[in-house]
This record gives structure tokens, sequence and C-alpha cells, in this order.
């Protein structure tokens, strides 16, 4: 790139300098890529070690667990459950560590995630595939519906600043950054759904209705919506507020950049500004801070899954570590590490896209 | 694009958001209950395995129970079992009752049985421990063969939810010719990773694989079924999920019956909605147990005194309201199996330890205890009655007994110190003997008496970190021990008196066992457990709760709700 | 002053009076300003910071801050002998008029383009608002004017922002500047965070854009010495008034006010001493509560009592050389007495 003044048009000699630059440019970005790319493989092993050996470390285990609930259950003694449930899983509490954990990873290294402890014969990965589509689904659209409300409306906050408007959305957007997301789970059920009785909880748990088939059908997709609409309403609510404030702070300074200034005195036309010149600029620090959310999202579902009786990924990971399900849960951590180290690399590598400036510096 | 037509914007898509406005409507003869479940590929269709779609008491529904024991009367009223009893040879025999088909087409027979009893067998059921085999006597007829006969044996037979031979014959089959071994090891595993396709059903109901959500499943009329001809409804929806997600269902009238445990202010709020809470009592419930390694709580006379210290009214109250009621006779069962089978004068000869701290003073200071200058009371070997006491954090019932009972203690002049421990832990550390004290549960939701008393002097009392395998502490109560009515060893005793099927001899070592544990206290009983069941008359009708057979409590089998369903007796309110 | 204007006046600010409200009170930042720019004419406004020169440049594409208010006064544009006051404009005819008929070099245009835009993208926003869609036009306008002002136009064309450096991009403002081919530009302290060597030959390109293009220009300085080699015209501002304009020759070598004398002897110069030179006392005045009578008196070396109660008019012996002060005598006294001096 033009790293220097050429104060005339360079001389056609020069060119092929030019192109050598850009080569050897070019060679470091890709060792960037590359570089990157291997920290990430690097973070994936260690904190999925990490986590192998730190649910090892819970207390209890699956036999103990299940032993305890059939108990409650059937009103059996304990020896009698205990005999059952040592009978049924295939786990040794006694066995070593180290020994599954070399076991287990070499099966990962093979795409294998194994079976379930609980429900023996199951294959960890058909249950992860059961339940994360519906996770992405709700999580994205949730915080994608979020980013996009929460930039207009810290634009207009920006905008209007010190206006009745910014400060009744400003005390709005702190009071539901406030509040923690299962907090506004609970208040959509108990306040929405059973005084005002606005819409019937029981019809919208679950993740689609079963009478319809699951595909790309306009019902399907219906109910689908239908069904993720309170997770995703929670989800938007409680990550909304973030992004007005930030969207604010980041907006009211971009208006105090000069550019906007001077977009203005070239009589450019509001709507322009307002993209491509304002909205622009302000929402790509925002950029980064979505692929950061992403994994709280995805971690803080849990508790939204429960409490609406969408099951996705986060429910699995309660499940599984209710039940001390060792595998389930190294799965699901496998899951969740890769996509919230790859999503921050893929931001990572993408971001130059966006925002020029940083595509040099990242090349150097 | 001014700032005006950015607002309109934001306006138009926050409407469009609010407009998603999804309802639905309800439909015509469902019975609504609830049990959680998971759903599939976690969960599956073999009730033999761990996460299989047995969906708890509602497996009566669909694999059908061989008999239901009524527990006001102690008699057992057929089920899936036409005839049943002892033959002359000390053998119980079952016959099948004739003209049910399961779901798939095949006859319910003997067959039925026979699988069920082989894979009971592969997978070490408690029943095999009495059973040396089983026999096919004809189409409709299992002999069960045993050494000596025990009502523990036939309770355990009739309990039986039958399962089909046309799904696990084969499997069965080949368990019944095995020894244990590799093979008979690669069979079990064979068991529980068999998947069927589909759930075959011999009861009145069967579940819609389809239906399945982790909201809830259907469960359909299953013509040709056990008891399908008397049915009410023409489905059942079982509604998924624990007490914080089904409560609001409850709340909204579009669930009828639940058995989830609720907390007290949810019984208010329910109530006040015109609800009914059914109560049964349980059998067990939570006690304080002590660590016998740990001086001076191994004096008897300290453990006494630990009784008439604590008010079990004010614990019971404080901690589930109706449903958490004192326990009165405290001799190791509830007081409804002690008033069974015990005599009216032993139950009279009982101490109830209520409430008295003058006793429990006297009791202290007649070993040799005083106060100190801070009214705490020293042993006499100078030491403060200073206990760490831990309990289960996470539940919080067990929790606020704890809590209240440190508090009654510390009143009375011992330091003593709550802490939480997380639920997967808590028992292993009681196992280990890891502990001075701590709540663990007393008694067992079961009608034989002999069960109630496992917790106490084998579970928590060295038998518990892999049980049969000796070697782990726990509280360190010797079994062998020496009371008003001379020394017994009351683990054996215990399993004495479940043997043989003469009443009178049972319940003179039930006497035993009761009379021992009221003098010795080797676990303190709190209260004992009721059910709060939440019962919506305005959906249905059922009998009047003066009916007796609400004493079936039944965690797994003998559920009064089922046996209502069973036997018709259960129909939409009109 | 009346509307008819000579053909050659551009723009003609007529009695303009601006005031700021802040929490603290009014301040009142320009008073009664009027002037006349012809075509092709430079004019510079100059004074130290605070004065009002940029509050009236700014007013005079209507940019000014939204807590000020016109009190009075007109911003005239004469364009094909059409006369419209810039004050009184539409939103959408404001728009259209910016950039168009008037366009301002801020100050600091270091920041002057959006970092995430290709330049490219800069120029078409530019021309697209004005109705000007033909990119390949667009395109061959902005080589000529990027070649005009010295750089290589392919490349920096193409270039973001952050790829040219800081005389570049004030290089590539100018260009920028002139794309619509306006009457009026208007250059805020063009020169100032540049090194002087690119503030020179930032000074050769506009003097060469403006003979080319025959723009005029209203320039905002505390650089005298620019504004000697660029200006035909200088307007002294003190404390939101003119108190002296004049051409250019007349204000450097015969300065009729104290401030405009002041300030010319602030200006280090190569060829006199530097401890001759003399700076002028006192701060500027507070613009909330302005002193009465001329504004400047209390730091005026030549104070009377008469300064302190009556503002002196602005007038001057030739039409074309004004300053409002009530004693140019004895200014012009004090200047022979520093002439002989240095002549000493």
């Amino acid at each position: 790139m033009i790293s220097e003044t050429p104060d005339v048009i360079a001389a056609t000699g020069q060119a092929s300098m030019v192109d050598r630059l850009y080569d050897s440019v070019m060679n470091i970005y890709r060792n960037h890529t590359f570089r990157v790319t291997i920290q990430a493989i690097i973070t994936v092993w260690a904190v999925i070690t990490f986590t192998f050996f730190l649910i090892r470390l819970m207390p209890g285990n699956p036999i103990d667990v299940l032993v305890e609930q059939i108990m409650v259950a059937e009103g059996i003694p304990y020896q009698d459950a205990y005999d059952r449930v040592a009978a049924s899983f295939d786990f040794d509490p006694d066995a070593s560590a180290i020994d599954q954990y070399f076991d287990w990873f070499s099966d990962v290294l093979r795409l294998d995630l194994g079976t379930s402890i609980t429900s023996p014969g199951t294959r960890v990965v058909d249950e992860i595939a059961r339940f994360l589509p519906w996770t992405l689904f709700a999580v994205g659209t949730g915080l994608l519906v979020s980013f996009v409300l929460g930039i207009v409306l810290g634009m207009m906050m920006a905008y209007y600043r010190n206006s009745p408007l910014d400060h009744i959305l400003s005390l709005f957007a702190s009071f539901m950054t406030g509040i923690p997301n299962y907090i506004w789970g609970l208040l959509i059920v108990i306040v929405l759904g059973i005084q005002f009785n606005l819409f019937n909880v029981g019809a919208l748990r679950g993740t689609y209705d079963v009478s319809t088939t699951p595909g790309f059908n306009l019902p399907f997709i219906k109910s689908a919506f239908e069904h993720a609409f309170l997770p995703i309403v929670t989800y938007v609510v409680s990550t909304l507020g973030g992004w007005m404030l930030n969207m604010k702070s980041s907006t009211m300074s971009v208006l105090n950049d000069d550019y906007v200034n001077v977009a203005e005195a070239r009589g450019l036309k509001d709507s322009r500004i307002i993209t491509a010149y304002v909205g622009r600029n302000a929402a790509l620090p925002l950029f980064t801070q979505l692929t950061i959310s992403i994994g709280f999202v995805l971690g803080s579902g849990v508790v939204i899954e429960e409490i609406f009786v969408y099951w996705g990924l986060g429910h699995y990971l309660f499940a599984s570590i209710t039940t001390r399900d060792y595998t389930s849960m190294q799965g699901v951590f496998v899951i969740l590490v890769i996509t919230v180290v790859f999503a921050n690399l893929i931001a990572d590598l993408t971001y130059g896209f966006l925002d020029p400036r940083v595509r040099v510096s990242g090349q150097k | 694009m001014n700032k005006r037509t950015l607002l309109t914007i934001a306006m138009v898509v926050a409407v469009a958001l609010l407009a998603f406005a999804p309802l639905q409507a309800q439909d015509g003869a469902v019975l609504n209950v609830a049990w959680p479940y998971t759903v599939p590929p976690t969960g599956h269709f073999n009730t033999f395995a761990a996460n299989g779609m047995v969906l708890g008491q509602y497996q009566d529904l669909h694999e059908p129970p061989l008999a239901v024991l009524l527990w006001a009367s102690g008699e057992y009223e057929g089920m899936a079992a036409d005839s049943f009893g002892w033959d002359a040879d000390g053998n119980y025999v079952v016959t099948l009752v004739d003209g049910v088909t399961w779901s798939d087409g095949s006859a319910m027979t003997a067959d039925d049985l026979m699988a069920t009893f082989n894979l009971f067998r592969l997978r070490g059921d408690a029943v095999w421990a009495s059973l040396t085999g089983i026999e096919k006597v004809d189409d409709m007829t299992v002999k069960f063969v045993m050494d000596a006969p025990s009502s523990l044996a036939e309770r355990l037979i009739l309990i039986t939810n039958l399962r089909p031979a046309s799904v696990y014959g084969d499997l069965a089959d080949r368990a019944a010719m095995l020894e244990p071994g590799d093979e008979w090891d690669a069979l079990l595993a064979e068991l529980t990773e068999f998947r069927p396709e589909v759930p075959v059903s011999g009861g009145p109901y069967k579940i819609d694989p389809a239906s399945i959500t982790e909201a809830n499943l259907m469960m359909d009329l299953n013509p040709g079924g056990f008891a399908s001809d008397i049915q009410n409804f023409d489905q059942v929806r079982v509604w998924n999920g624990e007490t914080e997600v089904v409560t609001p269902l409850v709340a909204n009238e579009e669930l009828w019956y639940i058995t989830h445990g609720i907390p007290p202010t949810t019984e208010e709020a329910f109530s006040s909605q015109g609800i009914d809470i059914v109560r049964s009592g349980m059998n067990n419930g939570p006690g304080l147990y002590v660590n016998f390694a740990v001086y001076p709580l191994n004096l008897v006379e300290v453990r006494q005194a630990i009784a008439y210290a604590i008010d079990r009214e004010q614990n019971g109250f404080v901690s589930l309201g109706e449903s958490g009621v004192a326990v009165e006779y405290m001799d190791g069962m509830s007081d409804g199996l002690s008033e069974a089978w015990l005599s009216d004068e032993t139950l009279d000869s009982l101490n109830t330890y209520s409430y008295d701290p003058d006793k429990a003073t006297e009791l202290l200071t007649s070993v040799g205890f005083s106060k100190n200058d801070d009214g705490v009371w020293v042993d006499d070997q100078g030491n403060t009655l200073s206990f760490e006491l831990t309990f289960p954090q996470e539940f919080a019932d067990w929790s606020a007994a704890a809590e209240n009972v440190t508090a009654q203690l510390n009143d009375f002049g011992f330091d003593i110190t709550a802490r939480g421990v997380p639920f997967q832990q808590h028992p292993q550390e009681v196992y280990d003997g890891n502990f001075q004290m701590a709540i663990r549960n007393w008694g067992l939701g079961d009608p034989i008496p002999a069960r109630s008393y496992l917790e106490a002097y084998n579970r928590y009392n060295g038998q518990g970190e892999v049980a049969g395998e000796a070697g782990s502490v726990g509280i360190g109560f010797d079994n062998n021990v020496s009371y008003s009515g001379g020394e017994i060893n009351v683990f054996d005793v215990s399993n004495e008196s479940a043997q043989g099927v003469d009443h009178d001899v049972q319940a003179a070592l039930v006497t035993e066992l009761a009379v021992s544990y009221n003098e010795l206290l080797p676990a303190i009983p709190l209260w004992e457990r009721y059910t709060n069941n939440a019962l919506n008359r305005n959906f249905l009708s059922l009998p009047d709760v003066s009916d007796p057979t609400f004493a079936n409590f039944g965690g797994g089998a003998d559920n009064w709700m089922t046996y209502f369903i069973l036997t018709g007796q259960v129909a939409p309110a009109s | 002053m009346n509307q008819k204007m000579n053909d050659d006046v551009v723009l003609r600010v007529d009695d303009l009076s601006i005031v700021y409200r802040t929490k603290r009170g009014n301040v009142q930042a320009t008073t009664d300003i009027s002037f006349d720019l012809k075509r092709g004419e430079a004019m510079a406004l100059i004074g130290e910071s605070g004065s009002g020169k940029t509050t009236v440049s700014l007013s005079l594409i209507r940019k000014l801050p939204k807590n000020a208010l016109v009190t009075k006064g007109q911003v005239l544009y004469q364009r094909e002998g059409n006369v419209r006051d810039v004050l009184k404009l539409s939103k959408r005819q404001l728009r259209e008029f910016r950039w168009k008929d008037c366009a301002m070099v801020f100050q600091g245009s270091q920041n002057a383009f959006n970092p995430v835009l290709k330049i490219r993208k800069q120029f078409e926003d530019t021309a697209r608002a004005h109705g000007w869609t033909d990119k390949e036009a667009v395109r061959q306008r902005a080589l000529e004017l990027l070649r005009l002002v010295r750089l290589d136009p392919e490349r920096v064309y193409e270039a973001y922002p952050h790829e040219l450096s800081g005389g570049m991009k004030q290089r590539t403002l100018l260009a920028l500047g002139v794309l619509l081919n306006p009457q009026v530009v208007i250059l805020d302290e063009p020169t100032t965070a540049l090194d002087i060597l690119t503030q020179r030959a930032i000074i050769d390109v506009l003097n060469d854009m403006q003979k080319k293009l025959n723009f005029s220009i209203i320039f905002i300085s505390h650089d005298l010495s620019l504004a000697a080699e660029m200006a035909d015209i200088v307007a002294t501002v003190y404390a939101g008034e003119i108190v002296e304009i004049g051409p250019v020759n007349d204000i450097f070598y015969d300065p009729q006010h104290p401030y405009t004398h002041g300030l010319l002897t602030s200006v280090p110069k190569l060829d006199h001493e530097q401890d001759l030179l003399t700076s002028i006392k006192g701060a500027p005045p507070n613009l909330i509560t302005p002193p009465s009578g001329c504004k400047f008196h209390p730091r005026c070396p030549y104070v009377t009592e008469k300064c302190s109660v009556d503002g002196p008019p602005l007038a001057g012996d030739k039409p074309e050389h004004l300053a409002a002060c009530w004693h140019k005598d004895a200014l012009l006294k004090a200047r022979e007495e520093l002439a002989q001096e240095v002549a000493q």
C-alpha cells in the first residue's frame, strides 16, 4: 500500500517494486492468518483439556446422582438402586482420569465425541445435533435483532442527546441491562403469560409444533418462530440496553469527529451521513463485542432455555451437569469452545473488511 | 432520510415485533398430567435402560403393573395379574388376565412376564435375591421359584410393570441361559444400548412418538390394552419438566395434576385459586445424623438430649409448611407404619421425645456436662459442644430444616455452624465419615417397614460408598446393639423382618427394631415428608379425598392417581 | 445596505450579529460584521482565538453550533445575477447550496475524511449529493484536480485516508473543495498542524488553483505571514467586530488600529530583531459582559476616557481602508518612533 508520499505519478519502472512490496505484504498477511489459526487451535485444545479434568473434580459421579434420583422416584433402597444403575452404566468411578483423557482425546481427533454415560448407546454427536440448531437459531436471531435495534436506538439517542427521548431511552436501557436475563424470562412468563394471559404458557413451549413437518415450508418456519419468540424476546430485552448505550457513546464520539461535520458541509444527504459516515463508523467497535457476546449468550442461555422449555444446547449442558454425564458435558464444551474461539478468529480475520485501518496494522 | 424517518422506522420495527402474538387453542377430552422426561435421542423407548421413556408413575398407563397394594387395607388388587398367590411349595404363582393385546397386536401372555423377569435378572434387580428361577406354567401363568417365601419377594413381583416379549423377547431368551461372565456383561451392554423404534404399550394409553417435544408428549387411547375400555379420556398429555417449569402451567390451568413437591408459598397461591392440595405420608423425611467417631455424639444421652432440644413441629413447618409433619414415635419408621405394625402397648411405651429443654439439660448434666460463662455446653472433657452441621444446599426444604435445627440447638446452648454442600457431594462426605452432623434422609417410600431402616443401618453405615463393599466408615454406628430387649444385630433383624409371610413373626421383629431405635436414636428423625400434590378438580372428576386409596402415596408403584385411572375412576369434570 | 450588488461581488455580509446562548449568559460572538468579497479575491480574517472569526466563517455556510442565534444581518451570495440570503434558505436549498456555492476546508483537515471510505467514494458521495451521478465524469474531474494539487491522482483516488500523509490529505481536501466549482472557498487555518515545507507547498497550490479556477477565498488565520502571501484584502477581527479592513499592503504597512498593529508586531519576522516585538497586553474580553465603548480599550496603550464611553465607527480616509479607532494619530506617532528605534 502507499506508505510514502509519491508527489508525482510513479515512474513506470517503479511498478515492479510496488508489486514485490505487495507480494511480501501478502505473505505476512498469510502468516498472520496462519499464526492466529494455530493460536486458536491451541486455545481450543488447552481449554477442552482443562475442562476435561475440571469436570472430573466436580463432586459426585453419574452413578450416585441417578441412584439418588431412582430412590426418590421409586422408593427403593439404596443398594437396589445402586446395583441397577451400576449394571447399566459403562462407567467405572475408579478409572484413572489420565487414561480416560487419552482415550477420549484420540476419539475427539477422529471427530467422535463418544457416547452418553447416562443414556448408554446414544452418541453425543447425535444429541448435540439435536439441540444445537435451536440454540443457534434463537440466540442468533435474538442477537441480530437486538444488535440492529440497539444500533438504531443508540444512534437516535445520540442524535437527540439530552432530549426527553434520550433521557427515557437511557433510563430504559440502563434498567434493561441491570436486570439479568433469567429475571426477564420469569417476568415474561409470570406477568405476561399468567397475570395478563397474553399467551398460552404451555403452547409456546418446545421448539416447534409437531403437527408441522420440519423443512423449508411456511407452517414449520412459522411455528419455529412462534416457539422461539419468547426466548428471542428475552435475549433481545436483556442485551438491547447494552447495545443502545454502547452505540450511543460510540455515535456521540463519531458525531464529534471532523469528517461528519465536513460531510454536512459537503452538502451530503442526511441519510447518507447517518448510514455511511455515522452509523457504519460508530458500529464498528460493536462488531468485536458482538462476537464476544455470542459466547456469553450461549452460556447464559442455560436458564432461559429451562424457563421457556425451549431446549437447546444450554438445556443439554444443564442436564448433563446435573446428571454428571461427563462425556456429554465434554462434548458440549468442545462445541462451545470451538464456537467461541473460532467466532473470535473469524471476527479477527474479517474485521479488516469492515475497517480498512485494521487491514494495514493487521499485516504488520 | 431525516431523523423523523429514522424514528418512524424504529417504531415500525418495535410494533412488528410486538404484533407477533401467537396463540393456540386447547382440545377436547385430554387428561393433563406431568412427569419430567428426556427427549430423544437421549430419551428413548427402552424402559429397562436409564433415560427410557418410563414416565415415572405413568408407566402404569403403558406398561401395566401386575397388582396394586391398597396401603390402607394392606391388600393387593390385581391389575394385569388375574390371580396371584403362594403355592404349597412356597413358590409364587401369577396368572395374567386374558384378552389383553399390546399395541403391536401381540397378545399379553406368560411370555411377556418371563421376558420381563429374565431381563430383571440380567440387570441385577433386587427381586432376584429371593428368586432361584422362573417357570412358565401355561400360556398365562408363571411360577416364581424361591427357597423360602417372603413378603418382600411378593411385593417386588407384584409391583412389576409388564414389558412386551415382542420387543424384548430375543434379549430375554438369551439372558435366560447365561450366567455372570463376559458374555453376560456384553449382553447387559446390549440391553442398555437397545433402542426400540416405537414404544409398545399394553396399558390403556400408548405414547405417540411423533408428539414428543420438550414441552409435552401425547399418549393416545390404546384399544385392546389393559383397562382401555373403561377410560374417560381420549388422550393423556404428559407435560415435561421440574417444579419451576410446571408451576406456571398449573396456575394457568393447563395442567391439572402434579406430583412435584412445591414450596408452601406456591401451595397458598394454588389454594387461593381453588386448586386442591392432596397430602399423603411419604414414609421418609430428613433426619439429623451424627458421626459416632466424634465425642461426645456417640453418647446416647447426648443424642437423646438433642432430640429433646428440637421442636420438630416448628422445624417441619418452617421447612415445608403443612407437608412437613413432625415425627411422633421416633422409632425409625413413619408414624403410619408404626401404627400399622406395632401394638398399642408398644406404641405407648415409645419415648416421643416431645420438645423439652429441661429434660435435655437434665440428660447432659447427668453425664457431667455443664454450661460455661457464655452459656455454651462444655462436655466432661472440657470441650464445648461445637459442631459443624452439613446439608445438601440445593434442597430447599432440607436447607431450611438444617438452618432451623442449628438455630434451635444454639438457643439451647450448643455451638453449631451450618454449612451447605453440593447435593452430589454431600452423601459422599457422609459415606466417608467426613462430617460431624449432617441432614440426610431417614425411612423409605415403601410399605415394608424393614426397608425404612436401611438408610440408617446400611446406606449411611459403612455400606454406602459401593453397596456391598465394606470399608467406608459412614456414621460409625455399631449395628450390634444392646437395648432394654436384649442384644441384637439391627441390620440382620431388619433383613429378617421382610422374610417369610407370617405377619405376626414379622411384627415381632419390627417391634424389636422400633424399640431399639427409639432408645438408641442412631439418627434423629425430624419430620415426615407429605406429598403436596396439586389437583385441579375444576377439570378432573375423581373420588373424594376421604377415599382410603389416597393413603397410597406410592413413589413408583401403587400411586393413587394411576390406580384411579386404571380403574376408570377419573373423568373430565362436567 | 441595499440588495443591489455590483456584478463582481460574490458574497456580501451585512450587519451580521450572532450570539451564543450559554448557561452563564449570552455571548455576543459577532457584532455588525459587514464586508464584500469580489470574484477572484482572497480575503483573510485574522485575529486571536475567540475573536469570532471562526463564527463568521461558519455562518457563511450556516453551519453554526445549535446554540448560536443570528440576531441581525444577512449573508448574501450572488451567482449569475441571483442574490440569495443563506440564512433564509430552506433545509433542502441549504444542503444544495453547501459545497456547490461555497466549500469550506476546515481546520484540522487531517480527520476531514471518513476513515473507512476510499477517497473515490468520498468524491462520488459529494458529487452525487449534488445530482452529479456520472461516476466516470466525477473521476476525470477528480483526477484532474488531484493532479492540480500535485498528487499522484490514480493512487490517491483509490486510497483510504489513513494511507495518505497529513499534507496529502490537506491537498486532497482542497481538491475535493473545488470539485463542484464553488464561487467561494473558505479555508479555516489551512496550514496549521503541517510542517513548514508542506505549508509552503499548500500555499503554492492554493495560489496556483485560484489562478486557474478563479474562485474567491476567505481564509481564517492567526498567521499573518500567510495572510500577507495570499490575501488581497485583510480584515482584523477583535471581540466579534471587524476593527480594521483594507488591502493587504495598507494593512501591513499602514495599520490604523492599535490591535492590528499589535498583531503585526507579534509576528516573528526574520528581517527584524526578535527583542523588538511587542505583544498585546492582557487577554481578549469576556463577551458575555463586553467592555463599554471601544471593546479594545482595556488593552489599548492609547486609551483615553472617550474610548470607554463611545465605540468608534469603522471609518477611514481611503474608502477601501477602514479602521475603528479614535486615536489613529497617536498610533501613527508611535509607529514612527518605533521605526526610528529600529533604524538606529
